[in-house]
């Protein structure tokens, strides 16, 4: 197995020389594509917010004129309901934990200089920022955008009459698959670099669990992805020249669809909760001031759910008319996922337990996940029983779910992430009492929006009809519509605290020591920002990453890279265990 | 072991054309053949893995590569079968 040898080569003495456009447009440094990725997903972020206002103030207050937008039409709903799920899933969660801190993170974390592929990740970048700006046209051509889903089920999407958009859809697939290609680029340099570039003694159990939550996400997406790709070319073909793999008058068969895009889909979610589980553990250590309980059997719980998300793809689709045989086995190995998924549950708290607790806002944020994201693994049990799914299959049960466990999740993650690293992207840090304020407004809000969304589904709301007053039996819950309606306008503005802080700290925030939070972790070894090349001097790894009130030194960290007695012992020459 | 390599250069062209002769099989089987279908099914199935395979093994160099790298790029089969299995069981009722 490759290693880095130690060395003093200055690996940034030329990169000063380089223009700006080189420096910080077409970079090939990864922190400055990891950046690059933060801003282009943070405006992503914010269409996929405006547009969840537009849908909540529809079903809030059906027909009446939304203030700024005016009346929203069924069509422009349908739009809106596609986009949302698109932009938040492909453009906003997905690049921000693997782009922005798969990007900035690994070679800072492992010791290494740069990716193993620093071009390859700059096409990467650029791939995503073409598929953005495909995507985001697709918004205003005629027809308007694709509008059936973000799941877009055929034989729905397959023919143009069907939702009056013929553009738009084709442009959704040629988005997702530059997206895919963008994709796939970043697998192959994020794996390659785990496994070739690690420092001198970084071993494989010695790597921070953010890391083997990126790893193991990049495999997944590098096995995931084409299964997407092959099945939106198939479409567009059905769209374009007149295939009919989907279609039933041609003998097509529209159930494959679902397998095809389900069969990427679960693993899918992996992908956008793996790197979130990994850097709340590494949070959380910190926060608690003690090693992560169970270290092992994070690493093989973060891998047992990457397996088992590839044979449970057809939980969601238990009201097909599925045969019963296949339907119980997916049923068991859904249910399955809960043992992993509860192992890292109970680690966490038990990292937490009898902890020397400081709640810094990082700290707040990743609590905040663990609570958020077991409330969206409970529910996804009770869908994952396809007795229980035949009366909450497709009702605001599954939106309360999905939110519960990508926004309570994901980008609570999100958020413990970028307030953690801030210091280190950007050798400011941000205002601790505005953190705490977006995390307070932010859980609470959050929470008002999305748990009576189960209440919902349990009455039968539907999950994406433009109306629900339409529906006697709805009737009596539109208070509750209306509820949440104002609830998630107030969620929206509870994030204004965050873009404040976050333009003020990056300007005039106040500058960052070192080691911000007292972390063991290697990109603390390196001034803030960290310069190109990371490493003046390759660093070498002494022990793992959680090494928190250690009763070897008098204070309450030691940093993975200092030696024990002193530095006279010598770092395992090899990496490859 | 460079040397070893250089002397087992793939034949690009020939197999390029291997690849173009099933192609056209291919389309002539399932267009001008009154084969039952089941049986040109499996017959274009087959000759797609017949091209795959000749991809993986020249295209993708897996003939001349260690033993871990040819199971690595193979590594993800065993999803492939899952998928198809649960496919095809979908329709067994």
């Amino acid at each position: 197995m490759a290693t880095l040898e130690s060395s003093a080569v200055p690996l940034h003495a030329h990169h000063d020389d380089l223009s700006f456009i080189r420096k910080y447009i077409f970079a090939t440094d990864h922190k400055i594509i990891g950046l690059q990725f933060l801003f282009a997903t943070l405006i992503f972020l914010l269409i996929g917010g405006v547009m969840a206002l537009m849908i909540r103030w529809q079903l809030g207050f059906p027909g009446e004129a939304m203030p700024g937008v005016g009346v929203i039409n069924p069509k422009f709903y349908n739009a809106l309901v596609t986009m949302h799920g698109t932009f938040m899933i492909f453009f906003a969660i997905m690049p921000l934990l693997v782009g922005t801190f798969g990007n900035f993170l690994i070679p800072l974390k492992i010791g290494a200089p740069d990716m193993a592929f620093p071009r390859l990740n700059m096409m990467s970048f650029w791939l995503f920022v073409v598929s953005g700006i495909v995507m985001t046209a697709s918004l205003f051509v005629e027809g308007g955008a694709a509008g059936a889903g973000w799941t877009v089920y055929a034989p729905l999407s397959a023919v143009p009459q069907y939702t009056g958009v013929s553009l738009g859809q084709q442009l959704w697939i040629i988005s997702i698959v530059f997206f895919g290609g963008s994709s796939l680029l970043g697998s192959v340099n994020y794996i390659t670099t785990v496994i070739n570039m690690r420092a001198p003694g970084m071993t494989l159990f010695r790597m921070p669990l953010s890391i083997w939550g990126l790893f193991v996400t990049a495999i997944i997406a590098l096995l995931a992805v084409p299964i997407l790709a092959a099945a939106i070319i198939m479409l567009l073909f059905d769209q374009t020249i007149g295939t009919t793999f989907f279609l039933p008058a041609g003998g097509g068969q529209p159930l494959l669809w679902q397998h095809l895009f389900w069969f990427f889909g679960h693993p899918e979610v992996y992908i956008l909760i793996l790197p979130a589980m990994g850097i709340v553990s590494d949070i959380i250590a910190n926060g608690s001031r003690k090693p992560v309980f169970g270290y092992h059997s994070m690493v093989l719980a973060i891998i047992a759910i990457a397996f088992l998300g590839w044979i449970v793809w057809g939980h969601h689709m238990f009201q097909s008319g599925m045969n019963p045989l296949l339907g119980t086995s997916f049923m068991i190995s859904t249910m399955a996922i809960a043992i992993p998924s509860a192992i890292k549950v109970f680690n966490w708290l038990g990292t937490m337990w009898r902890g020397n607790l400081w709640f810094h806002t990082p700290m707040l944020w990743a609590v905040g996940f663990v609570s958020l994201f077991t409330v969206g693994g409970l529910s996804g049990i009770f869908m994952a029983s396809n007795s229980v799914d035949v009366f909450i299959h497709d009702t605001y049960f599954i939106v309360a779910h999905i939110h519960y466990v990508l926004f309570g999740g994901s980008l609570f993650a999100i958020f413990a992430a970028l307030y953690f690293w801030f210091p280190k992207m950007f050798g400011r840090c941000m205002n601790e009492n505005w953190g705490r304020i977006h995390f307070a407004l932010t859980f609470t809000f959050y929470n008002l929006t999305f748990f009576p969304m189960h209440l919902l589904g349990m009455g039968g709301h539907m999950r994406r009809i433009y109306d629900p007053t339409a529906y006697e039996f709805l009737q009596p819950l539109q208070p509750m519509n209306k509820f949440i309606t104002v609830s998630a306008f107030l969620l929206f503005m509870a994030q204004i605290p965050f873009v404040i802080n976050f333009f003020w700290s990056l300007f005039a925030g106040e500058k960052a020591e070192l080691n911000r939070w007292r972390d063991n972790g290697l990109e603390w070894t390196v001034p803030s920002p960290a310069p190109h090349g990371n490493f003046t001097v390759t660093p070498t790894v002494y022990r793992g990453p959680y090494e928190f009130s250690s009763p070897e030194v008098e204070e309450d960290f030691l940093p993975q890279d200092v030696p024990p007695d002193g530095g006279r012992e010598r770092a395992p020459e090899t990496v490859g265990r | 072991m460079e040397s070893a390599e250089q002397k087992q250069q793939p034949r690009y062209y020939f197999i390029w054309f291997l690849l173009l002769v099933l192609t056209m099989v291919e389309v002539g089987v399932a267009y001008l053949s009154h084969l039952p279908r089941t049986l040109l099914i499996l017959v274009l199935v087959g000759l797609a893995i017949w091209k795959a395979t000749l991809v993986a093994m020249y295209y993708m160099h897996l003939k001349f590569e260690r033993l871990r790298v040819i199971l690595l790029a193979t590594a993800p089969i065993p999803l492939a079968i899952i998928l198809v299995l649960g496919v095809l069981l979908e329709y067994a009722q």
